[in-house]
């Protein structure tokens, strides 16, 4: 490969990456928005309420056991999501490294869900059996496979389901992604989708059929202990 | 002046229902729906003053929303409920709403814009 065209890829991968990273930074953005939002709302009930008292309405030990109901879920809520963007955060940090393949598959499609979601539809994900270690760039890996959920969930109608599966397979790892054909669309290759898949020497296979497209991505590097 | 009726819209239960807690005890008869396909129902069977819709709402969006209620209703104003960034500046405003508020939403403003809108209608 030419001096030129490295850079080129190199810039490519940059871009792409920043891109990705911004479209879950502002995704789970809004999800910590909304955590806050509930528990100001319920900060002003709870203002609303003491204000009554002070005119002579009564407030209930049930009232108040609801108050701090609701806002305990909602700060467990805002801790799940910042852990989740915390190990979000963590998988750049090195460009190759040691990871848990089902972890890292289910911590990226729960990121991804309010997509899916705001779409009405079911993303749905099936683990390995055992844990699966494998070493290479978790990182792009999540890029690829955000890249082909995304490029679905465009494609995707109300009550469609989105099935992610993780295995292991020729001494890697193996996660298939498959949704309901519409029409008769040729599935698509989204954007430096096939750039990613090289950077991690692994191998992309994308078919169809009347009633579904599928995806399926086989990076090496499982770790045997 | 007869008790003004408003219908929120954002999938967000917790935070609608809370809403419409506050707005009752200001006097404003408030109920809830979790999304745009249930509001357009609910329009259809009951008139509301006054609509606050969420922007990202599951299935049909907020735009879609809007859309087909201003075709429906277009007496109703409709206010929306915006994350932050969903709407950079007044400009974006999608044509056709009364207002917007961002996320978290201050509930005397909230109160002043359904006044507002009230006696702008």
């Amino acid at each position: 490969m030419t001096a030129d065209k490295s850079d080129e890829r190199e810039q490519k991968l940059r871009e792409s990456s920043l891109a990705f990273f911004g479209a879950i930074t502002a995704s789970v953005s809004h999800e910590l928005n909304n955590v806050i939002s509930i528990i100001d709302q319920t900060a002003g009930l709870l203002g609303d309420l003491l204000a009554g008292v002070k005119y002579g309405r009564p407030l209930s030990e049930e009232q108040l056991e609801r108050i701090a109901e609701k806002v305990k879920n909602q700060t467990g809520r805002g801790v799940r999501f910042i852990k989740r963007l915390n190990t979000f955060a963590h998988s750049a940090d090195e460009p190759v490294r040691e990871f848990e393949f089902n972890q890292l598959v289910e911590n990226l499609t729960a990121l991804t869900d309010r997509l899916a979601v705001l779409k009405g539809v079911s993303l749905q994900v099936r683990y390995t059996d055992q844990p699966l270690k494998l070493v290479n760039s978790p990182f792009l890996f999540q890029q690829a496979l955000f890249l082909i959920i995304k490029n679905l969930l465009a494609r995707s109608e109300k009550n469609d389901t989105i099935t992610v599966s993780v295995s292991v397979q020729d001494n890697g790892g193996k996660v298939e992604i498959v949704a309901p054909a519409k029409d008769s669309a040729e599935p698509e290759y989204p954007e430096n989708l096939e750039l990613l898949i090289e950077s991690l020497e692994g191998s992309l296979k994308v078919g169809s059929d009347p009633e579904k497209i599928c995806y399926e991505i086989l990076i090496p590097g499982i770790k045997y202990q | 002046m007869s008790e003004l009726k408003v219908l929120l819209v954002d999938d967000e239960e917790e935070l609608v229902s809370t809403l419409v807690e506050r707005l009752e005890y200001r006097q404003i008869k408030a109920e809830f729906l979790l999304n745009g396909a249930a509001a357009i129902q609910r329009m259809r069977e009951e008139k509301f003053d006054v609509v606050l819709l969420d922007l990202k709402l599951p299935g049909i969006s907020g735009i879609e929303t809007m859309r087909v209620l201003k075709k429906e209703h277009p007496e109703v104003p409709i206010i929306l409920i915006t994350g932050h960034g969903s709407l950079a500046n007044e400009e974006d405003m999608p044509k056709g709403a009364f207002d917007y508020l961002p996320k978290p939403i201050d509930l005397e403003i909230l109160v002043q814009k359904i006044r507002e809108a009230v006696a702008v209608k």
